[in-house]
């Protein structure tokens, strides 16, 4: 098979995954479909080089969404602002399961890159942290402690959201 | 337990995502992709918009456009900028989106099923009482900090866009009715908590801006199963009506959708319903992951050959009692519409 057709058929077999992943790192749709192709364009360029391996070929894209995704967060340029304040209120009365939910997804997206990549990993992918650490390139033991760290600013913030 | 809540969130926040049936290049200007690396992209790109393009989608018509309006409306600058973008906020005053004046005409520009090209889809004068435009203008409340109460379903919404011009002689105010759930309306100085883009869009369909006295809802919307409706309903309806049922009881929107209507939404919302009708198991259980703003809907059909029919029930299932399911075309709107509550209701 071509490579061109084995990135085509990881695209129509595991693209809505890969795309989901970035969704849930960037919290934003064209950042997201941006991280996968830029991955995608780094995994080509790799497996042009040295034929990918057939049985973990996914595993090695969803590591370069998630890598790609935290060398954006190094570079990031000087027009990204990261800010606390959201923009505006919606709309009141809605059911509080659903406030909840937006107040966590919230405060995800203000952690540190590493961490919120660590928190994606553990919760949504399921991942064990020994993957998890192979995946972003520390030890295991950074894993726990970036999870620490993400879990106890949750909580802060989720506490701060209940006070208010 | 806080992992339980981000499992919860996280779930919940997938279906915003987008899908590789969407997925589309986008122009790179910051760096230079080796060709073969370009060519590859489009490969895969082309392979995975197959489906999208056989899902028959298709650039949106606006239901109304009028030259002269459209003239008055801007092309947007960048996809980025279009939620909260206005063209000129040099009139625009700081303590309310608009002056405590009646305009003297009142523009609704559409930026339909954000093409992200920045050209307006449509532009409609509005008609009717244009004091009512100011008087809901300046009903909206500033916006609050410190909180977002933003619906799980933000993503459903369709990404229109509008704007809202609105002229006191030469002076002109911009107003932005952005398309996200999570963004309140403003008019560059004044930013607003309140979203108008309901009313923008309901305005932009109809040529008026208040039209609720024009589509009251037929009887009531209680909870209720016409004894003469077939246990399947065929799909050749006329119209549909639907009312969108809400916590607290007792509160309800309604919505009539004539034929051209309903063929306009099938188009702007195909690739959410397929997301939707996706997450409805085969044996129409109703999920339970959805979220729970509307609680349960009615669907009048209307028939040119036949009585017209009645289905009550949760619309994320479409089954009433009695065991009355939505099927075929009519069940296919239906979600689509239900797509659409979140953006309806508010």
């Amino acid at each position: 098979m071509q490579l061109d057709e084995v990135i085509a058929d990881l695209m129509r077999t595991s693209g809505d995954r890969l795309l989901r992943l970035a969704y849930q790192l960037c919290h934003d749709r064209a950042a997201a479909e941006d991280l996968v192709q830029e991955a995608l364009t780094r995994v080509y360029g790799s497996w042009l080089r040295r034929a990918p391996a057939v049985d973990n070929r996914e595993a090695y894209v969803r590591r370069a969404v998630v890598n790609e995704y935290l060398r954006r967060r190094r570079l990031r340029s000087a027009s990204e602002v990261v800010t606390d304040e959201v923009p505006d209120r919606g709309t009141d009365g809605f059911d509080s399961r659903v406030v909840e939910h937006d107040e966590v997804w919230r405060a995800l997206a203000l952690l540190p890159a590493r961490q919120r990549a660590v928190m994606v990993l553990r919760y949504y992918e399921d991942l064990p942290d020994r993957e998890i650490a192979a995946l972003i390139g520390a030890k295991e033991a950074t894993v726990r402690s970036l999870a620490l760290r993400a879990l106890e600013s949750l909580r802060v913030s989720h506490r701060v959201e209940e006070r208010s | 337990m806080i992992e339980d809540e981000l499992r919860a969130t996280m779930s919940a926040h997938d279906a915003e995502a987008p899908s590789a049936t969407d997925f589309r290049p986008h122009v790179r200007r910051d760096r230079h992709v080796p060709s073969i690396v370009g060519a590859v992209i489009v490969v895969v790109l082309v392979v995975a918009g197959v489906k999208w393009l056989q899902t028959g989608r298709s650039p949106v018509t606006p239901t109304r456009a009028t030259g002269q309006a459209v003239a008055d409306c801007p092309t947007l600058p960048r996809r980025a900028d279009l939620n909260l973008w206005v063209p000129d906020r040099s009139r625009a005053p700081r303590h309310s989106l608009v002056p405590d004046h009646t305009p003297t005409s009142v523009t609704l520009c559409a930026y339909l099923h954000d093409s992200g090209i920045g050209t307006p889809t449509g532009g409609t004068r509005l008609d009717g009482n244009l004091a009512a435009v100011t008087t809901a203008l300046r009903a909206a409340r500033p916006a609050r900090s410190g909180g977002l109460a933003c619906t799980l379903n933000a993503s459903a919404t369709d990404f229109d866009n509008y704007l809202i011009r609105m002229a006191f002689g030469s002076a002109v105010v911009w107003v932005s009715a952005p398309g996200s759930h999570c963004l309140g309306s403003t008019n560059g100085r004044f930013s607003s908590g309140t979203n108008l883009r309901i009313d923008a869009a309901q305005a932009y369909r109809y040529g008026r801006w208040d039209t609720s006295t024009d589509y009251s809802p037929p009887g009531n919307c209680s909870l209720s199963v016409d004894p003469h409706a077939a246990r399947t309903l065929p799909p050749a309806a006329t119209s549909m009506t639907i009312c969108f049922a809400r916590t607290p009881p007792g509160r309800y929107t309604l919505y009539r959708f004539e034929r051209a209507q309903l063929d306009q939404v099938d188009l702007r919302l195909a690739a959410k319903y397929d997301r939707y009708a996706a997450r409805v198991p085969p044996n129409r259980a109703c999920p339970t992951d959805l979220s729970p703003i509307a609680t349960w809907m009615t669907v009048h059909l209307d028939y040119p050959d036949r009585p017209d029919a009645v289905v009550v029930g949760d619309p994320r299932c479409m089954r009433g009692p009695g065991g009355l399911v939505l099927t075929g075309a009519a069940a296919r709107q239906a979600y689509l519409l239900f797509a659409l509550a979140p953006t309806y209701l508010h």
